[in-house]
């Protein structure tokens, strides 16, 4: 068994161990287990694909045919929720949920970070809702690259030239009308603000950028030693040695000529106008750039429609999208095995491309379920705050505005989300803030929950989570809260259950309130670690 | 109490000094040693504060910048226009080490970012994170980041953004609630007392599924205890953009024993167009930043009781440097070699080191005197972190496997 040391720091006056005494996990806690159990996969499946915790019948049917895992696993595929998780996975790789959009919206007159707030979290958006959408619509993958037609909603379409309808709201497909090349992702706005690209250096960024999401080969990921007899002070000799010095040309060969397809997203300085229209007329400016004709690795392209139908032709995107999916779902950094991934392959194109195919098929896979060697999973932001308003109806929000979307007006980096910028790896490691952000959201969202029970079951209503308006049987609602909850079958965790119970006699001692022990006790749970890790 | 409570009378601080010399005293152990790194983020021309390229000829520097060599082997480039600069030099000189030709090896932020703070391009944590790792049992918030990039890879547990919208403070009191659309009920502190210690034992009682998930438990029963930690100091975390107050509040944390690495970025080097006089603006605010930095560290104590300056080491460092030539902008572009400035004790301070070649490379260096040598070794982003993690008291070779540290960059 592995031995790792628990370190208390003394900070709890009733602590089970003095300050500084270092209890080993050898001696504490239970044995440790190799495999994951039917139960914990379908926890696992759950909130990987609708981002809530399994119901309570699902719990039972699982105890009662661990067969019937496979055909529920399936099925949440087919979930509504499913299109917001697509979304969130995504939002890891794609990095567009950034607050980079914040000058853009000041430039179209926005002002308060009311305003700001939604506007830059809308346009980070744009791409991600492509892939949902796709996803969702079971079209086929390759239409991320090939669509002609964009999302919108009411925020983005007071900067972008699009045909959204007025006075309309939400999410909708649209269209672009300043006469740009329609490529699904590749044409949205979104992607070119996110990612940048100086006049000097003739959109290289933007070109690793489609290199590294459509294609997974990032050219920044490559150990780089420079040829020290080549003079970068002049010009001329650089742009020769990107041609022919064998150390420059391994990667300008073909990030250059890639670049050469974005000139039309060129933007000279950061007004409004200037940033969201496409600029048909700098389509050629690559002949002053790169000096490097329109291509995908060697492959002449016409136009960006070109570039992404090239993109989807090239059987880099298909393994892309496996090892995205792979990565995403069992948080591995790449598949290492490459008969593993001819298998999910082999899926993804019998299911017709469709991204619910090479999910399905990566959550059928051993890795995912945890019988080759089980990796442990944090829930990310998100799937904690979509746990949570699942279980209880809150959401952490400002004039409707999810504060764990921003960082501007909210707490995104402090409960663990990523920016994009600064911060592009979600934690894999509860942190101190991460902590405080759970347990204010955990004791807002008891609370709210236990008001929203006591209104209802004195309406006749449906509770959420508390069966009583004042439980007699103690022992009864706590076990239901850990099956909700924590998806514990009663009989397999006596243990915890019996703490819980004990820790709610202690509460009822400090309180004196029913109301008081039954929040507490639910935030507890909604911070416990088998909350968190799944 | 607040922060301003923690800051010790400079004449306490004082009497310590005179106590201990500085001449007399010794590096701090390297356990002890606490870091500052300080970011300028987008890249600095480092002709108008590190390295003279004067001699060059085909490097652009603006007039009224010239070589200092009045202090000792340290020499750096002064300008009346920049005062900034050597106000910090003529009083922290013997405790600085310039590093010049420091290779960042990409002129795409990015990956400069990467190479500058982990040595490569791959998923690795930090500098910060690697040495707070070392020792992250003494303290509550390892390595404090208070803005700028960082990477935790697969530290993240001893890596803390506290965020400079000053939110954190809300979380702690729980204030923050109040600033939402619903503010539901609150549980009193003896509650969250109770609460928090229940979750730390609900960690020892989880039965673990492998060895990632016993780490993970662990971690989750440290960061309990921490956040309960945080309850009960009284450190403000209201920290915002302004670079001054992120500085003092990184002091405050490596003074109150809270971190051992704290980090803070200087933004908006990036001048691609305008590059003199915005470099010039930036390197003002920088260098009166490190000033008030070393005040900072002089007139607060570190937990050990001597004064924090002499167990702190600060980096200041840019994740590139910046062409030599001017563009059709007046700006400058990307350019893969950089430098460094290193303050603090363990170092072999009060000279300057490395340098440019005719192309504006970074030359190698002897590896036991950091003097150019032709014949010697890169002063590669790697190398550099590898001589930080050496000076932490961390290997470098369990961590950097391929770079050694340099020994001649210390003392």
């Amino acid at each position: 068994m592995v031995k790792q040391a628990f370190l208390l720091l003394g900070c709890f006056g009733c602590g089970s161990a003095k300050e500084g005494e270092v209890l080993s996990i050898e001696d504490t806690q239970s044995p440790s287990v190799e495999h994951l159990s039917v139960t914990a996969q379908l926890v696992r499946a759950s909130i990987d694909t609708r981002g809530v915790r399994p119901s309570v019948s699902e719990l039972k049917i699982i105890a009662a045919d661990p067969n019937a895992l496979g055909a529920m696993v399936d099925a949440f595929v087919d979930d509504p929720r499913w299109a917001a998780q697509v979304r969130d996975m995504y939002g890891y790789t794609y990095l567009t949920r950034t607050e980079g959009y914040f000058t853009l919206g000041q430039a179209v007159g926005l002002d308060s970070a009311q305003e700001l707030g939604p506007f830059t979290s809308a346009m980070g958006e744009e791409a991600l809702r492509i892939l949902s959408t796709v996803a969702d619509e079971d079209l086929p993958w390759t239409t991320i690259v090939t669509a002609d037609w964009t999302m919108a909603n009411e925020q983005t379409a007071m900067a972008l030239p699009v045909d959204y309808p007025v006075g309309e709201t939400g999410w909708k497909r649209a269209h672009y009308t300043d006469g740009r090349p329609t490529a699904g992702v590749l044409s949205g706005t979104n992607m070119w603000i996110r990612f940048t690209s100086t006049v000097s250096n003739f959109n290289r960024g933007r070109a690793n950028a489609i290199s590294r999401l459509l294609l997974c080969n990032d050219y920044l990921e490559r150990e780089i030693e420079l040829d020290r007899s080549l003079n970068l002070i002049d010009a001329e000799a650089t742009a020769e040695a990107i041609k022919s010095n064998p150390g420059c040309n391994a990667c300008h060969s073909s990030l250059d000529p890639l670049g050469s397809n974005l000139f039309g997203f060129m933007h000279m300085h950061d007004g409004a106008i200037e940033l969201t229209t496409y600029h048909g007329e700098r389509e050629n400016w690559w002949k002053y750039g790169t000096q490097a004709a329109p291509a995908l690795f060697g492959t002449p392209t016409q136009g960006l429609s070109g570039l992404g139908t090239a993109i989807a032709a090239d059987p880099r995107f298909r393994s892309c999208a496996v090892e995205q999916v792979f990565s995403g779902l069992v948080e591995a950094p790449s598949i290492e095995d490459t008969d593993r991934l001819l298998t999910h392959l082999a899926d993804f194109e019998a299911g017709g491309l469709t991204l619910r195919a090479l999910v399905r098929s990566v959550l059928r896979s051993a890795a995912y379920r945890g019988e080759t060697g089980v990796m442990s999973k944090m829930v990310r932001s998100e799937q904690y705050a979509s746990q949570i308003e699942d279980l209880t109806g809150y959401r952490m929000t400002y004039v409707d505005y999810d504060l764990l979307q921003s960082d501007l007006i909210g707490i995104r980096l402090l409960a663990g989300g990523v920016d994009g910028v600064n911060v592009t790896q979600a934690p894999i490691n509860l942190n101190a803030t991460m902590a405080l952000a759970h347990e204010r959201i955990a004791e807002a969202a008891a609370w709210t929950v236990l008001a929203a029970d006591r209104a209802a079951l004195l309406d006749g209503g449906t509770p959420r989570l508390f069966t009583h308006l004042n439980p007699t049987d103690v022992r009864a609602q706590i076990e239901y809260l850990h099956q909700r909850v924590l998806s514990h079958e009663p009989a397999e965790h006596i243990a915890a259950i019996d703490d819980s119970e004990a820790l709610f006699s202690e509460l009822m001692a400090i309180s004196d309130d029913p109301e008081a022990a039954w929040s507490a006790l639910l935030s507890a749970l909604f911070r416990d670690p088998d909350f968190l890790f799944y | 109490m607040r922060r301003r409570d923690f800051l010790l009378s400079s004449s306490a601080v004082a009497t310590a000094g005179l106590l201990h010399p500085r001449s007399a005293r010794a590096a701090p152990a390297e356990a002890d040693t606490k870091f500052l790194f300080v970011l300028a983020n987008g890249g600095w021309d480092i002709v108008q504060a590190f390295y003279d390229a004067a001699p060059h000829g085909n490097v652009h520097t603006p007039a009224g910048f010239s070589l200092d060599d009045s202090h000792g082997d340290l020499t750096y480039v002064r300008s009346d226009a920049l005062p900034q600069v050597s106000t910090f030099f003529d009083a922290h000189w013997q405790q600085s080490l310039i590093v010049n030709g420091l290779w960042t090896n990409s002129v795409a932020h990015e990956s400069c970012m990467k190479y500058l703070l982990t040595g490569g391009t791959a998923k690795k944590p930090d500098w910060g994170a690697i040495i707070a790792s070392s020792t992250a049992d003494r303290y509550t918030l390892p390595h404090v980041v208070v803005s700028g990039s960082s990477f935790a890879a697969q530290l993240g547990g001893v890596q803390t953004r506290v965020g400079t919208s000053g939110k954190l403070d809300g979380l702690i009191t729980g204030d923050f609630i109040n600033e939402t659309d619903s503010q539901p009920g609150r549980h009193g502190a003896d509650i969250e007392a109770v609460l928090n210690r229940h979750l730390v034992q609900r960690a020892e009682g989880v039965e673990a599924r492998g060895e990632a998930h016993i780490d993970q438990l662990a971690r989750y029963a440290k960061a309990m205890a921490e956040s309960d930690a945080l309850k009960h100091q009284s450190l403000s975390f209201s920290t915002t953009r302004d670079p001054t107050e992120q500085a003092n509040f990184a002091m405050d944390a490596l003074s109150v024993g809270l971190s051992r690495c704290a980090s803070i970025a200087h933004m908006d080097w990036d001048t691609h167009q305008d590059n003199d006089d915005r470099q010039s603006l930036r390197f003002g605010e920088l260098f009166s930043l490190l000033t008030h930095i070393m005040d900072g560290l002089s007139s607060r104590l570190a937990p050990s009781g001597v004064a924090l300056s002499e167990e702190t080491v600060v980096v200041v460092f840019s994740e590139m440097g910046r062409t030599p030539s001017i563009n059709a902008d007046l700006g400058k572009d990307h350019w893969p070699v950089t430098s460094a400035l290193v303050v603090g004790p363990g170092f072999s301070t009060g000279r300057t080191v490395g340098g440019f070649d005719e192309l504006f490379y970074g030359q190698p260096i002897d590896p036991d005197t950091a003097e150019v040598d032709a014949a010697g070794v890169d002063i590669s982003a790697g190398a550099f972190g590898a001589t930080l993690l050496q000076r932490a008291g961390v290997d470098p070779g369990e961590w950097l496997p391929g770079f050694k540290a340099i020994p001649g960059l210390l003392s």
